[in-house]
């Protein structure tokens, strides 16, 4: 049986700045997604409309170039997958692909602008757990840039 | 014996772990095979190119196996040698990581690139007396899957202890198998991994880079810096303390290390001229 909409948020680290009244109302705006392995949750060039949290299972982002599929990196329980639903008509630079069977809570991101722009103490936190998120990206880009195991 | 004097080894075996990577299985030409502890190194020879620092990877009865990786001149010899080759041995040298410390506690082994060979006696060692700790999780990270370590032992470590990997680098071909792991820097795979911050050991082994990430994200998930290991490489010459070659500040690394406590070294990681 699938758990509701708001435990499965509880857990994730962009909701744990977030009251229970605020999970709530982020739940009212979730649904759930199921992807088997192998398949695509979007494609490069997409719009990106939604915000996924991972429930269980791993999903790559990848990139195709003429030596192949690069995976850039993997997601799992409890990451947050594709932040560009931030900026409205912004489209996915990557592939997003099922690694193995994926279970997935997607907020509406149109309808999040409205509540964040509402509830703007919702939004300020939401958006302090996206930049912290930014920052720990930017921060394990960085370290791999550094090619340590060379 | 002198510690100075190399005793002649011979290659029994030589395993091939990756493209510029192999596993020496060697031996004494007589007597026995000096105990070695997990963590300890010894100094290996080719002879005629140069003596340098390796770490144990496996301790067997009455064999030592050595993984090494061709870097340069000494480490092209001796990944070189073949089954019956000679070669020369000085050693144990160097401290141990801290079975006995972990013993009833969980147990956190992080390792990157080579730096799972000098921590697979640990494994070693957990495989054989499982129940004397507590929750044990391995987390191991490569630049890409070509390079990852001692495949042919991954299945029995899953069998009783957690077992993760990620790779920095995954560029699949159509004709190959996906990778199944995970994608991205190491550290990405401590909060993933379950361990009781009051009451782990971490053992810590791979780049100094590397090792100060590791180490600071174990710090922020709170185990205390006297519970992180870490096992520092620097050039060696003698190995018992003479020299200063391999000299950190106020340590000599082959004599208080390689394996020292992060509480000990943290401060000197960063700074430039050391
Ligand atoms: C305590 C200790 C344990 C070690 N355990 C192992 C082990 O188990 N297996 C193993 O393969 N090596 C291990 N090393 C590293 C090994 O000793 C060096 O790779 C070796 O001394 C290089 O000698 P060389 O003559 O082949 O290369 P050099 O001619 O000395 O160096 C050739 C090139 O390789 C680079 N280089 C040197 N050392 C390293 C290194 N450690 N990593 C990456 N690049 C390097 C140099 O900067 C240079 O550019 C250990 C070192 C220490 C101090
Ligand atoms: S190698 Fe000579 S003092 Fe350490």
């Amino acid at each position: 049986m699938t758990a509701r909409p708001q435990n499965r948020l509880q857990t994730n680290a962009l909701c744990a700045e977030l009251t229970p009244a605020q999970i709530d109302k982020l739940a009212c705006l979730a649904r759930s997604e199921h992807h088997t392995a192998g398949t695509f949750v979007f494609r490069e060039g997409e719009l990106a409309t939604d915000l996924y949290l991972i429930d269980a299972g791993r999903v790559g982002l990848e990139l195709c170039s003429p030596r192949g599929v690069h995976t850039i990196d993997t997601l799992d329980r409890d990451d947050a997958l594709g932040l560009s639903w931030m900026y409205p008509g912004a489209r996915w630079l990557f592939d997003a692909r099922a690694t193995e069977p994926l279970d997935l809570v997607v907020i509406d991101g149109q309808r999040l602008h409205a509540l964040c722009e509402q509830d703007t103490d919702l939004g300020m936190r939401l958006m302090r757990a996206m930049a912290r998120e930014v920052i720990e990206r930017l921060q394990a880009t960085r370290a791999r840039l550094l090619d340590f195991y060379r | 014996m002198s510690v100075y004097l190399p005793r002649p080894f011979v290659v029994d075996a030589v395993e091939r772990e990756t493209a510029d990577t192999v596993t020496l299985v060697i031996r004494p030409q007589s007597g026995l095979a000096p105990a070695m502890k997990a963590g300890q190194f010894a100094m290996l020879s080719a002879f005629g190119t140069g003596e340098v620092p390796i770490s144990v990877s496996r301790i067997a009865r009455d064999r030592l196996h050595h993984t090494i990786r061709h870097v340069g001149e000494a480490t092209r010899a001796l990944t070189a040698l073949k089954t019956g080759d000679s070669l020369g041995f000085r050693g144990p040298f160097g401290t141990a990581w801290p079975l006995a410390a972990a013993v009833g506690k969980d147990l956190l082994v992080l390792a990157g690139g080579l730096g799972l060979a000098p921590l697979r006696p640990v494994l070693d060692y957990v495989m054989n007396h499982r129940d004397r700790f507590a929750r044990v999780s391995v987390l191991y990270g490569t630049r890409e899957v070509s390079q990852v370590l001692f495949g042919r032992d991954h299945k029995a470590w899953r069998s009783l202890m957690s077992l993760r990997m990620t790779v920095d680098h995954d560029v699949r071909q159509p004709d190959c198998a996906p990778w199944s792991g995970q994608v991205g820097v190491i550290t990405k795979l401590i909060p993933k991994a379950t361990y009781d911050a009051q009451n782990t050991v971490a053992m810590v082994c791979g780049p100094e880079i590397m090792m100060r990430f590791s180490a600071r994200d174990l710090e922020a998930s709170g185990i205390e810096r006297a519970n992180i290991h870490v096992s520092l490489e620097r050039n060696m010459k003698c190995a018992v303390g003479l020299c200063g070659h391999c000299q950190l500040s106020n340590f000599l690394v082959c004599r208080d290390g390689a394996v020292l406590s992060y509480d000990r070294v943290a401060p000197l990681l960063t700074v430039r001229e050391l």
